[in-house]
């Protein structure tokens, strides 16, 4: 996994490099300043998951939101990404960590889908776009999306 | 943007800390955090540049205002297309996409069009996805995307239709840019 995404990076990266020097260059600065910028909340993140993994026994982290968690680990997941605000950027590190401890695909789905696609604690700002019962339908509907999504993400990698 | 920016810093340090001193008084638990975050970041630093580095060559290479001049006429299919791709070039949370809906609305773009803007903007983001496929596996991905952008085209269609049965205006908010 880790190289081939290395060797499509390195290919595209070759490959802008021939075609524009400059436009390649200023991609690198971005991809670095990305990356400074994000720097300090993703070791924030990393260092709560150390914590986690650390305190909290692997036991309880499977009962909760382990393989067996079922419908338990979906609605904590839920629950935590719905009220969640975290950049992808944090957010993926964090599941991809999660996934290598054995916490399954469609307990991930649960956490990723509701973080990006329904917001409480956003809310106040969203009522004032789209006014408040809108809002609520919007975000009700999003969370019936992300449910299905789960769904289908557990019958298709059977964990 | 600073603030919190202070604040993680200032956490982190603790945690640098917190562990430091569980090494100096052999307090297990403390030494195994320090280790399990070792581990977790080196393999997320294994990652990690080849991400950015995606996502700053798609941010050069693709122009955002190509997207843009299309959403003009946005009548018929390919509206619906276009604003998939305006998704796909959305930074920041949902909360950043509710100024650009109501520009949407400012520049003429139905309410059909504008909802399913903002059910896109959760799930086609296109840097985040980069993003998501190198830490998740491009199987997961594809399934997700699979699932999840038909039903918000539909739902956004669903929406917007019957939004403007009933006369539904979105808010005007002309300090959009300070909430954020």
């Amino acid at each position: 996994m880790n190289i081939t995404l290395w060797i499509i990076t390195a290919g595209l990266l070759i490959f802008s490099l021939v075609k524009s020097r400059e436009k390649t260059i200023t991609a690198l600065k971005k991809a670095f300043n990305k990356f400074t910028n994000i720097l300090s909340l993703f070791l924030l993140v990393m260092a709560g998951f150390a914590l986690i993994v650390t305190f909290l026994s692997p036991e309880f982290l499977q009962e909760y939101i382990g393989t067996e968690s079922g419908i338990k680990g979906i609605a904590i997941s839920l629950g935590l990404g719905s009220v969640s605000i975290m950049p992808g950027f944090a957010a993926f590190p964090l599941c991809a960590a999660l996934k290598a401890e054995g916490i399954p695909f469609y307990i991930i789905a649960a956490f990723s889908l509701s973080l990006m696609n329904v917001g409480i604690i956003t809310f106040p700002i969203e009522k004032k776009f789209l006014g408040f019962s809108v809002a609520l339908i919007r975000n009700l509907i999003a969370l019936i999306i992300c449910i299905i999504a789960i769904i289908i993400v557990k019958i298709v990698f059977g964990e | 943007m600073k603030k919190s920016k202070l604040i993680n810093i200032i956490l982190i340090t603790i945690f640098f800390v917190f562990v430091g001193i569980s090494y100096l008084m052999d307090f297990e638990k403390g030494e195994k955090t320090g280790q399990a975050f070792l581990s977790v970041l080196i393999e997320m630093l294994k990652i990690l540049p080849c991400a950015f580095i995606l996502i700053g060559l798609f941010e050069v290479w693709v122009k955002k205002e190509t997207v843009i001049q299309h959403l003009g006429d946005n009548c018929g299919i390919k509206g619906y297309l276009w604003v998939l791709l305006l998704a796909g070039f959305s930074v920041g949370g949902l909360y950043v996409a509710f100024p650009l809906a109501e520009t949407l609305n400012k520049k003429g773009a139905s309410l059909k069009i504008i909802f399913t803007y903002l059910g896109f903007v959760g799930v086609f983001r296109i840097p985040m996805t980069i993003f998501e496929i190198s830490f998740l596996g491009l199987p997961f991905t594809l399934v997700r995307l699979m699932v999840t952008v038909p039903l918000f085209l539909l739902i956004g269609i669903f929406m917007g239709t019957i939004l403007k049965k009933r006369g539904y205006k979105l808010k005007k908010c002309t300090n959009a840019q300070h909430m954020v």
